[in-house]
Parts: C-alpha cells; sequence; structure tokens
C-alpha cells in the first residue's frame, strides 16, 4: 500500500460520501429499511422479553438483512448510472473497491449500532456484558461490510443484479451469522463469557480475511485486459 | 504508443467486429469510421481497456496515458464540474487545474452546479476536461462534436492539434469536420 | 472408454447389492435402514471435494484467463451441487425413517443446506452473466470467496463443542474406528466407485464443455468466412487508409 493508493482510496470514498449525501434519497430508503426491520423484529416478541438465544438471533437477522439490502448499494448505483467505466478510467482498481469498502464500513457501523441501540431499548432485553456486546457488534459491522462490498462488487453488470447481490451474500455470510449469534448470545447473559469471546475472535478473523481479500477478488473480476 | 492485433469483440454469437490490426505512434490521428452498429463506439472501448476483447490483443500505454471521452460516459450527477476535477486529479496524482481548466474549455462560473444539471453540451466539455487534464498519451473520443455547438467544435478542434503535439488521438465519427483531422482512417464496415 | 463404464457400472451394482447384503446395523433405530449411509456420506465427501476443487479452479483461471479453466470450474460447481442434493436427500430420507422427522433442524443438517445455498447461489451468479469471460471471472472469485465459508460450514461448525452436543449426527464414528468391518468396506467400497463415477461425469463434461468452446469459435470464423464479402452486418471488415496500419 503506497501514498498514492491511499489518496486515491480516500479520494473514492469522499465521492461516495459527497454523492450519498447530496441525493440521500438512498440513505434514507435503506435506513428505512433497517428501521422497519427492527421494529417488525420488536413487535414480534408481543411485547415479552426475549430470552437470550433468541434476542442474539433476531437481532443478528435483522442486522444482516439491513446490511444485504443497504451495502451494495455504492457498487450498483455506480453501474446503474453508468459512472463505472468513468471512476475505472482513472482509478487503480483495489483502490476505487476500497474507497468504497471504507464508505460500506462507516454506514455499517452507523447502521449496526443505531439498530442494536434501538432493538436494545425496543424489545427491553437486558445486557450483562454490554462491552462485549459493543465489540461483538463492531466486529459484526466490520465483515457485514467486507462480505456484502465485495458480492456488491461482484454482481456488477449481471442481470438482476439487486436481488443476486443479496443472494450472493447471504451464504457467504454465514459464518459471520453463527460466529455473531454466539458472541451476541453471551453478552445477552446466554452463553458463557469465554464462549462469547471466542466467537470476537472468530468475527475478527473472518472481517478481516473479508477485507484484506476483498479488494484483490473485486479487482480480479473487473479486469477487463486479457 | 497503441497497437492491436487481431482484435474481435462478440456479443453472445454476434461479432461486431473481428481481425483488427493496427498500430498508433505519435502524431497521429485515426479516425474510426462506418455506419451506425458497426462497433466503432465498442473498438474505442476495447482499445482503451474499458471492455475486454473476445479474440486479440492490445497494446497500450498504462492507465494515467489514457484520456476517453464519449456521449455514452456518465459523469456524477451529484457533483460539480470542480469536484470532477479534483476526484481524477487525486486519482491520476496530478495537479488540479481547477477553474482555469473549465474557463479555458467554456465552462466559466459552472461553481457547485451539480453535473446532474448540466446541458450535454457542458457535459461533453467536462468529459473532455477529464481526459485531457493529465495530458495522456492517446486520447480516445467518440462522436466528440455530436452535442457541441461551433464553439465547441472548434475547442475539440484546438485539443486534437494539442493532444497531436504529444501523442496520438483516436476518433469515432461520421462528422465530416472530424475527419478532417485524420492522419488515417478506418472503415468498420459490415 | 466404453470398457471404463462397463467397469465402474459393474462396481457399482457390485457394490449396491453388497450394501443390501450386508449386516443390519444393530444400534440404529431401523437398523435394515441405516444401509442408506453406504450412500449418504460418501456422497457428502464427494460433494466437498467438488467444492474444494472449484476454490482451486477459481484460482487457476484468475491466474491464467484462460476459458478451459472456466469449463472445469462450472462442471465443479455443478457435481458439486448434484452430489449435494444427493446427500440432502440421502439425510433427509435417513431422518426420517430414523429420527422421526424429515427435517429435524439439525445444526449439521441446516450448515449443510447452507452449503448447498452456496451452490445454488454460485451457480446463480453464472447465470447473471452473458458474456464469457465476465462470467468466468466473477464466477471465479465467488469461487475462492465461498472457500472460508464452505470450510467454515462443514469442517470448523460441525466441531463446535456445543454444535457436537445438540446434533444428532455422530461426528467422529470413522475416526475413532467405531465402524464394524462389514460396513467400512461397504462404505469404502460405495466410495471408491461413486468418487470414479464422478470423475467420469466430470471429465465427460469438461470434454463436452471444451467442445463446445472449440466449436463456438469455429463456428465464428466460419460465419466470419462466409459473410465476408456479402456486406452482412454481423461482421467488421476493416479498411486501414493510412501507412503505418497493418492489416
Amino acid at each position: 500500500m503506497n501514498s498514492s493508493w491511499l489518496v486515491e482510496s480516500i479520494a473514492v470514498f469522499r465521492k461516495e460520501w459527497l454523492s450519498e449525501m447530496r441525493s440521500r434519497h438512498g440513505l434514507f430508503t435503506s435506513f428505512l429499511f433497517s428501521l422497519l426491520s427492527v421494529v417488525a423484529m420488536s413487535l414480534a416478541s408481543f411485547g415479552q422479553k426475549p430470552a437470550p438465544n433468541l434476542a442474539a438471533g433476531m437481532l443478528c437477522v435483522t442486522l444482516l438483512f439491513s446490511a444485504v439490502v443497504s451495502l451494495p448499494r455504492s457498487f450498483l448505483v455506480e453501474d446503474e448510472q453508468g459512472t463505472f467505466d468513468l471512476l475505472r478510467l482513472a482509478a487503480e482498481p483495489t483502490a476505487a473497491y476500497a474507497g468504497k469498502l471504507i464508505y460500506n464500513v462507516v454506514q455499517s457501523l452507523l447502521a449496526v449500532f443505531v439498530l442494536t441501540f434501538l432493538f436494545v431499548i425496543l424489545t427491553r432485553v437486558s445486557v450483562p456484558d454490554p462491552f462485549m456486546l459493543t465489540v461483538g457488534v463492531l466486529f459484526t459491522a466490520f465483515a457485514l461490510a467486507g462480505g456484502v462490498s465485495l458480492c456488491g462488487a461482484l454482481v456488477m453488470g449481471a442481470m438482476n443484479r439487486w436481488l443476486l447481490g443479496s443472494a450472493v451474500a447471504l451464504p457467504v455470510l454465514m459464518p459471520q451469522v453463527f460466529l455473531g449469534m454466539g458472541a451476541l448470545r453471551s453478552a445477552l447473559g446466554g452463553g458463557t463469557a469465554p464462549e462469547g469471546w471466542q466467537c470476537v475472535l472468530g468475527l475478527l478473523g473472518w472481517s478481516v480475511t473479508l477485507i484484506a481479500s476483498g479488494p484483490l477478488l473485486a479487482a480480479a473480476a473487473w479486469k477487463t485486459d486479457e | 504508443m497503441l497497437r492491436a492485433q487481431e482484435l474481435g469483440r462478440s456479443f453472445g454469437d454476434r461479432w461486431v467486429f473481428r481481425g483488427i490490426n493496427l498500430a498508433l505512434e505519435k502524431g497521429q490521428c485515426l479516425c474510426v469510421l462506418g455506419p451506425n452498429g458497426t462497433g466503432k463506439s465498442t473498438l474505442l472501448k476495447v482499445l482503451a481497456g474499458l471492455m475486454a476483447p473476445t479474440e486479440g490483443a492490445v497494446t497500450r500505454p498504462g492507465r494515467n496515458g489514457i484520456g476517453y471521452a464519449a456521449l455514452d460516459l456518465a459523469l456524477y450527477p451529484q457533483l460539480s464540474a470542480p469536484e470532477h476535477l479534483a476526484l481524477f486529479a487525486k486519482l491520476r496524482n496530478v495537479p488540479d487545474p481547477g477553474v482555469k481548466l473549465l474557463d479555458s474549455l467554456g465552462l466559466p462560473g459552472v461553481g457547485s452546479k451539480p453535473s446532474g444539471a448540466f446541458s450535454t453540451g457542458m457535459r461533453a466539455r467536462l468529459k473532455l476536461a477529464l481526459a485531457t487534464m493529465h495530458l495522456p498519451e492517446v486520447l480516445f473520443l467518440d462522436e466528440p462534436t455530436a452535442a457541441l455547438d461551433d464553439k465547441g467544435q472548434a475547442l475539440i478542434g484546438q485539443t486534437i492539434q494539442g493532444q497531436l503535439e504529444r501523442g496520438a488521438v483516436i476518433i469515432a465519427t461520421n462528422d465530416p469536420a472530424d475527419r478532417s483531422y485524420a492522419t488515417h482512417e478506418l472503415v468498420l464496415a459490415g | 472408454m466404453k470398457a471404463r463404464l462397463a467397469v465402474l457400472g459393474v462396481g457399482l451394482a457390485v457394490m449396491t447389492v453388497y450394501d443390501f447384503a450386508a449386516p443390519d446395523a444393530k444400534s440404529f433405530q431401523e437398523p435394515s435402514l441405516a444401509r442408506i449411509m453406504y450412500w449418504h456420506l460418501p456422497s457428502a465427501m464427494i460433494c466437498s471435494f467438488f467444492l474444494f476443487l472449484s476454490a482451486y479452479l477459481g484460482w487457476r483461471y484468475l491466474s491464467k484467463r484462460d476459458l478451459a479453466w472456466d469449463a472445469r470450474l462450472a462442471t465443479s460447481i455443478e457435481l458439486a451441487a448434484l452430489f449435494g442434493t444427493l446427500t440432502m436427500v440421502t439425510g433427509i430420507l435417513f431422518s426420517k425413517v430414523q429420527w422421526g422427522e424429515w427435517w429435524q433442524w439439525d445444526p449439521r443438517q441446516t450448515s449443510f443446506l447452507l452449503v448447498l445455498f452456496l451452490m445454488a447461489v454460485s451457480l446463480a451468479l453464472r447465470g447473471g452473466f452473458a458474456d464469457a469471460k465476465k462470467r468466468a471471472a466473477v464466477s471465479s472469485a465467488y469461487a475462492l470467496l465461498s472457500l472460508l465459508p464452505a470450510l467454515f460450514l462443514i469442517a470448523v461448525f460441525p466441531r463446535l463443542p456445543q454444535v457436537k452436543a445438540a446434533s444428532f449426527h455422530p461426528s467422529d464414528t470413522i475416526a475413532k474406528g467405531q465402524l464394524d468391518l462389514f460396513y467400512k468396506l461397504g462404505l469404502y467400497g460405495t466410495l471408491l466407485f461413486l468418487a470414479l463415477l464422478a470423475y467420469e461425469l466430470y471429465s465427460m463434461k469438461v470434454r463436452v464443455s471444451l467442445l463446445k468452446q472449440r466449436l463456438d469459435n469455429r463456428h465464428g470464423q466460419q460465419h466470419d468466412d462466409q459473410t465476408a464479402g456479402s456486406g452482412s452486418p454481423a461482421t467488421g471488415v476493416v479498411r486501414p487508409v493510412g501507412v503505418s496500419e497493418e492489416h
């Protein structure tokens, strides 16, 4: 990683940020969908405080669905408005991917923490280990951003790309779901602390793998000089 | 500068073009001509590296050695012209030419107006700015004068002449005015 | 080729007869129907093999950019899906007979279902692209990306202590040598012939795909030759004007 690569990545991130902040409707729709998911999940508990195992599962599924719907946007919008060629002409492919990934990580972090906070408030679930919940949710956000970004990058140019993006991301994110559920279950009092930290460690490894391999795999899939 | 050997591109079963060989050197301007649907734009995209060839090979300068402007190339609708220049200056690792370049290209005072609110001619000028701001070795222009008024067409002429002093130009066109710059012609016909 | 197929057919027939003739496995709820294991376990092993092979083939395509590797990759994904489906069907039958329910939400059953989804979306992803090279590149990248989730779902997840405790699946019967000789022979023999069948299917399908690629290329060339002088819009004729262009 050299300085010009970093400058390129940050320039792409800035472009994503400016574009999204100015159009806002896409971000607003994604946020609305996430909010509706968390409210629906809370409603599903019929005012009863869900058991830690169930609550961890409900929260993980909510975070997963909100991510697969909102995070591929930065890639698919580029594809739809026809600006990807313009970007490819100038940007190094791994830097273009990295810039979008940074944007998705920021968006994922915001969404995941807001949704988790709302979920805890709405379902009145008790959190005996808030630190583990915070760390578990943090790495869940990284893993979601890493996995969904890569899948978004892969389905660019495909027919039915919006649906396909979500479909290909779900199985890839399964390890993250299992590990996230393990960590959140322990944080919500349904498992032991060592089990929970083991899962947090697994989440960290999974996030690092997805984030590190993403630029290379995306660049390989975008390559046109053959 | 730019070479293509036995270049071919198909979409599914349909070959758009095949067997194209060319070599372009500094100071040369190649006009790609032909009726609609013969693959002029596709050939430019393959030569510029935006599309993979189905067969054959292209030798071209690196990313920063290529400039490309086309009617169907989209701009970021939420970004203004100076923001486009700033973004591409960072991506190309060159100094930001700023409003000076915009003024010289006939886009004075566009300020913070997003490119989504530009006219077709204004967009064409901004694309020309993005294609030339890093002084590329090979400049690809697809139907460069199609959306431009007389002043814009004169601007294209100046740009091509300036480009030929440091590199080469490839133009896909059917406009006789664009053909006047050609040192070579490639006629695509079905 | 014919002789190979004949030997394979006879081998599979012999193993089928053997599997039925072998004594019942006494420790099961329905000992006589536990024979489905002879097909279930080898199918799962072959499915896993093709899954990991797909990742290797994906890597080969991305490093070589030769569509022959994509033909192999596509075949490998298809066979992984085929043997994965066989595993799932035999597993569901076994679940109904031995455990009383078609679907138990057994953690291993569920994790294997997710592996099957991985295969299904790989095929769906391939269907999303019309351009062969783009399809090959994306499919290869996804095959590589799938490697870790597949490893997790096949090798790690079933061995987690909490999953082991909750699952009906025996996880280390073979490793601990708890199979009797009849079962071992049946299992390994069926695995051998099913693996040979899988190899035969793989090589046949790859040959067909490569021939199809070659035919497509030849068809394109012939079409070009036939229509070169006739003014057909399907081909491009280049007439360079100038001194430095090669034709």
